[in-house]
């Protein structure tokens, strides 16, 4: 919302501008496209961007930077809202589980550039799959960590990584500058939940603790009496 | 102890002093082809890819000398004449299989080497293919439709179901 | 830049045995994707390193007149896997060495080099004792022959000496005729993966393709080496693929013959539990590939394919 009320008031400083410099002209008959000044109502091209720059810079009558700054107090912001679903197969004997099948529903809002947002969950289902399955970083009772490299701290490969699947609510949210929503972290977050309650459904094991690696699966597994 | 030796970098022979201490990323870079990306220096993450003799390999745990009298490709060598970009690297921006950007060069090296065989792979066998790279922001699941996009492309050009 | 004292390019294997002999502190360096990491993380820094990267009389496949293979030290694991006599004669090899790192590593490392190494983990090393595999070393003295089986002798160590090259490994025909395996990796991931645990099984079965004729069972980071469990082969060799004790009598006494240890990796509970489940799955899908009936035995384990 900052960067959007930022911009507006930039865009007026630069039609001020433009119609000291464009005689007769007011700033309401002005618009701005494609980096030149155009006259709103014709779409002519009346002065081009980097003229209006470089005289507001060096102009020996009237030398201006233009520059706008804003705070915006946000308190009003709505939550954006997802979840994941996922279908798991647990290989019992050796603690495997393999993500079968998952799919993250989102409501952002109304999405600017859909095929961002869309690599934007992705990556962050990614992040879940890893954070809920294999990574973690170990330390010696010194502090020392053990695997501080990228061959011991298990980021997952394209092979341990399922299809990814992302479908998005498009719900207008109004207090968004353009009717959109959050979706930096959201993606990540629902993954491995989602993953300890399907593990949960198959074989009747809570797992309370990240990562749910093989090791501390068979040993709840052998616990139980199921192996 | 300095060396002189010759490589034929994208397609021009180059004559270059090197220490034989030194690895291919090294050189590469000191050389100006900075697409190849120096990530973890142990051969795991896949981001100094570059092709020798037509298979890609890490080329920070491969030493220049080793390199003597090959031929070295890197991303800079798939530039069109007119300066561009070559159907992979196309297909790579129009499936938005691109975010930070740091593993990409290392991947369009191996989609370089797996469309070469110009064989037809399905997507399971892709993700063999490019497991040797490690990717944080994308899931690989547009890299993954980049490549189906290119292969398929590429199969229908000069497919061959020889292996 | 590599933190090496010097670097040396040999143009053959008796230049290499030369300067091997001329530095103590040297080392063999091959495709370099163990040698090179090591020096990075310091553990060989300062190490003068020879190298038989581009010696191409130490690259290829062949087959000896009387059948044995000869696989050639510094033949990279992609080739090993995409030759032609691999794949018709021992596909195992070839699927194991295919699940060594990622594409890119198996293009240079080599077998020579995961073999030498002395490492448990070693993706080939399991598979090559269960084909009692033959190193061939050549050193100042001349040549000399050791079974894969006898060449390790603690973690990181073999019996190849520092001024020895390994040249060649050889597969006799009576391990890999009508005897057929599989190599199972365990790992955290998928790819880039060092094993947690890998498990070789090899079975020949008798001409009524009902009875175990040779068995073969070989364990990666079992224990500070490769190692064979030969009691647990000798327990199931005449024994029917249907016999219902089959699969618990090879996966325990297998268990009698392991040593693996506790460390951040993975627990020594946790890799037993590996050890017993592999060694069953391994005997079944090994059965399967040499034409047993394994479904036909109510005790044998549910593969994950199935």
């Amino acid at each position: 919302m900052a960067v959007k009320k930022c911009a507006e008031q930039l865009k007026d400083k630069i039609l001020s501008y433009a119609s000291e410099m464009l005689d007769g002209k007011s700033k309401e008959e002005l618009d701005i496209e494609n980096n030149f000044v155009i006259e709103k109502d014709t779409k002519k091209p009346l002065l081009d961007m980097e003229t209006l720059a470089t005289t507001a810079f060096y102009s020996l009558e009237h030398s201006k930077h233009i520059t706008a700054e804003v705070t915006n107090q946000c308190k009003d912001n709505s939550f954006s809202s997802g979840c994941c679903f996922v279908e798991v197969e647990v290989d019992m004997p050796l603690g495997l589980v393999t993500v079968k099948n998952i799919l993250n529903v989102h409501d952002s809002g109304i999405l600017i550039n859909p095929k961002l947002a869309t690599a934007q969950v992705h990556g962050g289902m990614s992040m879940g799959l890893g954070y809920g399955l294999s990574e973690e970083l170990l330390y010696s009772e010194n502090g020392k960590p053990y695997n501080g490299n990228l061959l011991d701290y298990k980021i997952p490969t394209a092979m341990d990584t399922p299809d990814l699947n992302v479908r998005f609510i498009q719900l207008e949210d109004p207090t968004g500058p353009y009717g959109n929503k959050s979706l930096g972290e959201p993606p990540t977050i629902p993954v491995a939940p989602a993953i300890r309650n399907a593990i949960l459904h198959a074989t009747g094991v809570a797992m309370n603790e990240n990562p749910m690696t093989a090791q501390k699966l068979i040993e709840a597994f052998k616990r139980e009496h199921l192996i | 102890m300095l060396r002189v030796i010759t490589m034929k970098i994208n397609g021009k022979e180059v004559e270059v002093a090197i220490d034989e201490r030194e690895s291919l990323l090294d050189t590469l870079r000191k050389l100006g082809f900075t697409s190849v990306k120096k990530g973890c220096e142990v051969g795991e993450c896949g981001a100094c890819t570059v092709l020798v003799n037509g298979e890609a390999i890490d080329s920070c745990i491969y030493m220049t000398i080793w390199a003597d009298g090959k031929e070295v490709l890197t991303v800079e060598g798939l530039k069109g004449l007119d300066g561009e970009l070559s159907p992979i690297q196309k297909a790579f921006i129009e499936e938005s299989a691109v975010q930070c950007g740091f593993c990409t060069p290392g991947l369009i090296m191996s989609a370089v080497e797996i469309v070469g065989t110009g064989k037809k792979y399905n997507r399971e066998e892709l993700k063999k293919l490019i497991s040797g790279h490690l990717c944080r922001c994308t899931g690989y699941e547009n890299i993954l439709n980049a490549m189906e996009r290119i292969v398929e492309e590429t199969y229908k050009v000069v497919g061959s179901e020889e292996s | 830049m590599f933190d090496i004292q010097s670097f040396y390019e040999a143009k053959t294997v008796d230049d290499a045995i030369m300067a091997l002999n001329a530095y103590p502190n040297s080392e063999v360096i091959s495709g370099g994707t163990d040698v090179l990491i090591r020096v990075r993380e310091g553990r060989d820094a300062g190490k003068s390193l020879v190298s038989i990267h581009n010696i191409e009389t130490l690259k290829g496949v062949e087959m000896e007149e009387d059948g044995t293979i000869v696989i050639k030290s510094a033949t990279s694991f992609s080739h090993i896997t995409n030759h032609p006599m691999i794949k018709r004669y021992l596909p195992m090899l070839g699927e194991a060495v295919d699940q060594v790192g990622g594409p890119q590593i198996r293009n240079t490392a080599t077998l020579g080099g995961n073999i030498c190494n002395g490492a448990t983990s070693a993706d080939s090393a399991s598979t090559m004792c269960t084909l009692n595999a033959i190193v061939v070393l050549k050193g100042p003295e001349g040549i000399r022959e050791v079974p894969v089986t006898q060449f390790y002798t603690g973690p990181g160590k073999t019996v190849r000496k520092q001024n020895e090259i390994c040249i060649a490994f050889k597969i006799p025909k009576e391990e890999y005729e009508n005897v057929y395996g599989v190599y199972l990796k365990y790992g955290k991931r998928k790819s880039m993966e060092i094993a947690t645990l890998g498990c070789a099984v090899r079975i020949q079965l008798e001409e009524d393709k009902e009875t175990i004729k040779k068995a073969r069972l070989g364990y990666g980071v079992a224990a500070p080496t490769p190692i064979r469990c030969y009691q647990a082969e000798k327990e199931i060799e005449g024994k029917k693929i249907s016999d219902p004790a089959l699969y618990d009598v090879f996966a325990k006494s297998a268990l009698l013959e392991v040593n693996p240890r506790s460390s951040w990796r993975a627990s020594k509970e946790f890799r037993l539990q590996l050890i017993e489940e592999l060694a069953r799955r391994g005997l079944k899908k090994a059965i399967l590939l040499a034409g047993g009936d394994a479904n036909g035995n109510p005790f044998a384990p549910m593969l994950p394919e199935e």
